[in-house]
């Protein structure tokens, strides 16, 4: 049994069917990495795995619960599942510091003190330490972005997802995002990474899991996806990236 | 045609500053409590309770196609009226009142709070749907981001419009003058009539409202530009 285990689910908005029956599951410190082309349903998925959008049909399983079951305890399952967004999403009116303290601080109750250390300590591994007092605003997308990434460390979670966490940078800025998540995988944290960087999913990926049209084609190691794919449509959208 | 401004000036003057003393006394309570009123109104018109905006959407629609200074005589003379025929028609005979000060701070309110309610409302749908769920994801609740992301970048973005409606409510104190406000056009107009000094007392009483309100609106410029620098 994996720790999230998503099983036949579907999503549709009104008569548009966005997922149908998509079975993914992600082991303890797995890196699954999900490709495919635009408006294939990448966001949609990971976006129903920490319910920012409800699923139509189908039961994801997180350590045997049901969390599209859950009601209000959703907050409760949340903590537990970062998330990286493609823009970022830092709260503009608050610094570095205080980004990253804010949740840990107010939803763990932890002290300021050790909510405050354990910003920067999350600062150096992210090699911004020297950015705490900055607002979102001065930093660069790569900055910012890597100031997400710490924020949604900061919960501790025991899963981390990524929508697309380097799309939205100048192609300079894209290496430093990808090896703070690089060092995360190796370090052994569960990541879901929706992403157009193939250099990365061959890499660092334990699994890729190519999307069409709502549905997840194929599944496997990058090794066997990247060079020897099994399905024609797995074949013609990595001609078309690689 | 002679002018007499200093004695203008020397007789007016002392009543004209406890006339500015109500008039902002009257605007920053008015102002305080329109804001509370356009906070609850912005929050209650977002809500999934389809009554409840209906309610809400009719009510601002009321207050915002009636004039100002219509409401007021309808909450210096009609409301007391009605509570009062109320009263009566249970049997009780009281004889409620309103000072027409207090009148004052509960038109602005309403008033105030109503166009307000919608610059609130709409600097909160205007903030980028990100933050939300930047802080569902993070874990917590949808009332909490509405009160903690939402709403405080959202009043921030509304400072100055906030600024122009208090030098306009500054401005609108002089409709006081109707339900017997003691505010500076009721002085002016009182004094202008035993003395027969009209110009002067106009001229005068204009002028002492460009001290209040050039300032006010120059500050409002600054603390809008300072907002922009700042993120
Ligand atoms: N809230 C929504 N309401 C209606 N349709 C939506 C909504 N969100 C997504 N869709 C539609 O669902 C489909 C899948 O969108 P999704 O964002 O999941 O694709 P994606 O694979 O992430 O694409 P991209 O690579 O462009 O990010 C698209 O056709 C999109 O227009
Ligand atoms: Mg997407």
């Amino acid at each position: 049994m994996g720790m999230l285990e998503i099983k036949k689910l579907s999503k549709s908005f009104g008569d548009l069917e966005v997922l149908r029956d998509v079975n993914i599951s992600v082991e303890k410190g797995e890196v699954v990495v999900i490709i495919g082309p635009s408006g294939s349903g990448k966001s949609t998925m990971l976006r129903c795995i920490n319910l920012l959008e409800h699923p139509t049909g189908g039961e994801i399983l997180y350590q045997d619960q049901d969390i599209t079951k859950l009601g209000k305890q959703v907050t409760e399952y949340r903590k537990h599942v970062g998330m990286v967004f493609q823009r970022f999403n830092l709260f503009p009116l608050k610094n570095v510091l205080e980004n990253i303290m804010y949740a840990p601080i107010h939803l763990n109750k932890l002290s300021k003190e050790t909510a405050k250390e354990q910003a920067m300590e999350l600062l150096r591994k992210v090699g911004l330490e020297t950015k705490a007092d900055a607002y979102p605003s001065s930093l660069s997308g790569g900055q910012q972005q890597r100031v997400a990434i710490a924020r949604a460390l900061a919960m501790q979670p025991d899963m981390l997802l990524f929508d697309e966490p380097t799309s939205a940078l100048d192609p300079e800025l894209v290496g430093d995002v990808l090896e703070v998540m690089k060092q995360l995988a190796n370090e052994g944290m569960t990541m879901v990474v929706v992403t157009h960087e193939m250099g990365f999913a061959k890499e660092v990926a334990d699994r890729v899991i190519f999307m069409d049209g709502g549905y997840v084609v194929e599944s496997d190691t990058p090794a066997e996806i990247f060079t020897n794919p099994k399905n024609d449509r797995t074949r013609a959208f990595l001609a078309r990236v690689l | 045609m002679e002018f007499h401004f200093d004695r203008a000036l020397r007789t007016l003057g002392p009543s004209l500053l406890n006339g500015v003393g109500i008039v902002v006394y009257i605007t920053i309570v008015g102002f305080l409590f329109a804001l509370i009123a356009a906070l609850l109104l912005a929050i209650g018109k977002l809500s999934k309770n389809k009554i409840l905006t209906g309610v809400l959407s009719v009510f601002i629609e009321i207050i915002r196609g009636t004039p100002l200074l219509v409401q007021f005589f309808y909450i210096y003379y009609v409301i007391p009226m009605l509570i009062n025929g109320i009263a009566a028609t249970m049997g009780y005979d009281i004889n409620v009142q309103f000072k027409a000060a207090t009148c004052g701070i509960i038109g602005f309110a309403i008033n105030y709070g109503c166009y307000m309610s919608e610059v609130i409302r709409s600097a909160i749908v205007s903030i980028d749907p990100g933050q939300r769920e930047a802080g569902l994801a993070l874990g917590f609740s949808e009332t909490q981001v509405l009160f903690r992301f939402i709403i405080p970048p959202a009043l921030r973005n509304s400072i100055p419009v906030f600024g122009n409606y208090l030098v306009m409510m500054i401005k609108d104190t002089s409709l006081l003058a109707m339900i017997a406000v003691q505010e500076l056009l009721l002085r002016t107009k009182t004094y202008a009539s035993q003395t027969f000094l009209t110009v002067e007392a106009y001229t005068i009483l204009a002028i002492v409202y460009l001290i209040i309100s050039l300032p006010l609106s120059q500050l409002c410029k600054i603390i809008e530009r300072r907002l922009k620098r700042v993120r």
